[in-house]
């Protein structure tokens, strides 16, 4: 059912979060160790219980703190607990619990957020993850892994299993255009090189891959050759590959459902600051400004010009053509 | 090996000595000792008569789990541990000093007996949950004490896990409320009053014993493991006083936190031996 294949990644034509959780679902069956701990959020992921294993699933109610602190507990008995929830309160809402009894103490706990971004759309900024990837990338210990489609949720999934210590696993909205239709290698802190460009480079995260990949096929026909990496993880982030693409082209553009400040922009602003290459940046994701308005997902994305479309315009205005 | 009340009583006596000389090593850092004398008879009972645990084998799976949710009075955990071997003597005289382990709240990683850090208010308890509740999901015996303080209870969280504990049954968890009646602002009724605390807990559905938290021969009753409900989890309430066993230290709030000074260390040895 979870082959990576390319008939079923076409039957996966879902939101990430029923698509999470029917992974889980399906792993729990696998493994007695992991236990999906949420806060009254199971039903966020069409997920309220497992009837051949009612264990491993635990319900703190509205409670989020104590999600975290639970995990953390269960983590310390050799469990791999899974916190499950939007992501603002996977991630804010019991942030000094992630920090100190999560992250500190360098505990096996997979947090995932869910509707990361304006996946919320109309529901408004309270469950808007804005700001999640920055707070949960400053933290020492932490992993941070944002899947470009359903595929790479299963990999990103599978991967933190086997990692020691904490991950948190930020889902976006919307329905993923499938990028990977095959099985394929995945690897922690190892970004996904789709193609090398020549005038201009696209650090994508999320669901934004599948519009760079459009943006740069646009691009490829009006003779500008951009590159697109899948920068699934954005911490630990591949140093090596942004230093190697910053030497081959003199543009580079990260692209991320995420605030400019702190997120994976950032982080490559980093890594390029220290090249030495001459290598320019430019970033897009939202403002460093909480909207007062909203819309569907859909929408939003589009006034922040998180598209193929505006991707195509940013990048010529960029290279001055 | 069990330890008569008296035995004990010599054990928490000896404890203090320690608190005392680590809090003068800390110098001019300064120490929490008002706290630490507050919960030395309950972490002296713990470790020398109610806990299961091998100083060898720090991670053996059966041990029963101690968390000092209260992390400041982390010197009522450390003198116990170097008591019963699991600090080092000579580790000990770190305390608070350059490239130490041993911090003025405790760390989770590194130090022998500590299960996990604290100072943070308000976090043991949660971890204490998933403790208890990975002993039932894997049928084991063991116990977890999360010790918490009065002033500490004002933490929202604190009542998250209590209910947690309750609605999942964890008859196999045990916290224990340190009720000295004061903060580092002052009298805990006058900055937020938290009493009648027994009723609080029995009102959230857990079994509630009452004890002198003082007095080891008491505690060793409240604590002892017949007292547990089946499927109900358990709350000690400690009365204690703040800075208890030493005269010019029990209830003054001004030794909250503080420096020791040589003076102070001797005349606290002379009232200690």
């Amino acid at each position: 059912m979870f082959k990576i294949n390319a008939e079923n990644t076409q039957s996966w034509n879902i939101q990430f979060r029923p698509m999470f959780g029917e992974l889980v679902r399906n792993l729990v069956k696998e493994r007695n160790d992991v236990i999906l701990v949420v806060a009254d959020s199971g039903r966020a992921c069409r997920c309220d219980g497992f009837e051949e294993c009612p264990n491993q699933f635990i319900d703190c109610g509205i409670a989020e703190q104590n999600m975290v602190g639970v995990a953390a507990g269960l983590a310390h008995c050799g469990k791999k607990p899974i916190t499950f929830g939007f992501a603002p309160f996977a991630s804010e809402r019991g942030f000094e619990q992630i920090r100190i009894d999560v992250a500190y103490s360098n505990l096996n706990v997979i947090i995932v957020g869910s509707e990361g971004g304006v996946g919320m759309g109309t529901q408004g900024v309270t469950h808007f993850g804005w700001e999640d990837v920055a707070v949960m990338r400053s933290l020492p210990n932490m992993t941070v892994l944002c899947p470009a489609d359903h595929a790479e949720l299963i990999k990103c999934l599978e991967a933190s299993l086997n990692l020691n210590g904490p991950v948190y696993i930020r889902m976006n909205g919307g329905i993923p255009k499938p990028v990977y239709r095959e099985d394929y290698d995945f690897k922690v802190g190892k970004g996904i090189l789709h193609k090398k460009g020549k005038d201009i480079n696209i650090i994508a995260t999320g669901p934004l891959v599948s519009k760079a990949l459009e943006a740069a096929d646009i691009l490829d026909a009006e003779g500008i050759f951009a590159g697109v990496v899948d920068m699934h993880t954005i911490k630990p982030l591949d140093e090596k590959l942004i230093f190697e693409l910053a030497g081959e082209a003199r543009l580079m553009l990260t692209i991320e459902e995420h605030s400019v400040v702190n997120g994976l922009g950032t982080a490559v602003a980093d890594v390029l600051s220290t090249s030495g290459s001459g290598c320019r940046l430019i970033k897009m994701g939202f403002p460093d400004q909480y909207p007062h308005t909203v819309s569907p997902y859909d929408v939003m994305m589009s006034d922040y010009g998180l598209t193929a479309e505006n991707l195509v315009v940013t990048i010529k205005e960029g290279l001055g053509r | 090996m069990k330890y008569t009340a008296e035995a004990l009583a010599d054990k928490a006596r000896e404890a203090r000595r320690i608190c005392m000389q680590m809090s003068y090593i800390a110098g001019s850092e300064g120490a929490h000792i008002g706290p630490a004398l507050s919960i030395m008879d309950i972490t002296t009972v713990l470790y020398f008569d109610v806990m299961n645990y091998k100083v060898d084998d720090r991670y053996w799976s059966e041990r029963d789990r101690f968390i000092l949710s209260k992390g400041h009075a982390c010197l009522g955990q450390y003198a116990p541990l170097v008591l019963c071997g699991f600090i080092s003597e000579e580790e000990s005289k770190t305390f608070n000093r350059t490239h130490t382990r041993l911090a003025g709240h405790p760390s989770g990683i590194g130090v022998p007996g500590i299960e996990h850090p604290s100072g943070s208010l308000g976090h043991g308890l949660a971890v204490g949950c998933g403790i208890a509740l990975a002993g039932k999901m894997d049928r084991k015996d063991y116990n977890t004490y999360v010790l918490i303080g009065d002033g500490e209870a004002n933490e929202g969280s604190i009542w998250e896990s209590v209910m947690f504990a309750k609605q999942h049954k964890l008859d196999n968890l045990v916290a224990i409320v340190d009720v000295n009646n004061l903060q580092y602002g002052g009298k805990t009724a006058d900055l937020m009053d938290m009493s009648p605390m027994k009723e609080k807990w029995e009102a959230f559905g857990w079994n509630v014993i009452t004890t002198n938290g003082n007095d080891v021969a008491e505690l060793q009753i409240a604590l002892d493991k017949s007292n547990k409900k089946r499927d109900v989890p358990t709350c000690v309430i400690a009365n204690t006083v703040k800075g208890f066993g030493l005269s010019f230290i029990a209830n003054n709030n001004d030794w909250h936190h503080c420096k020791v000074t040589k003076e102070i260390l001797e005349r606290a040895l002379d009232e200690l031996k």
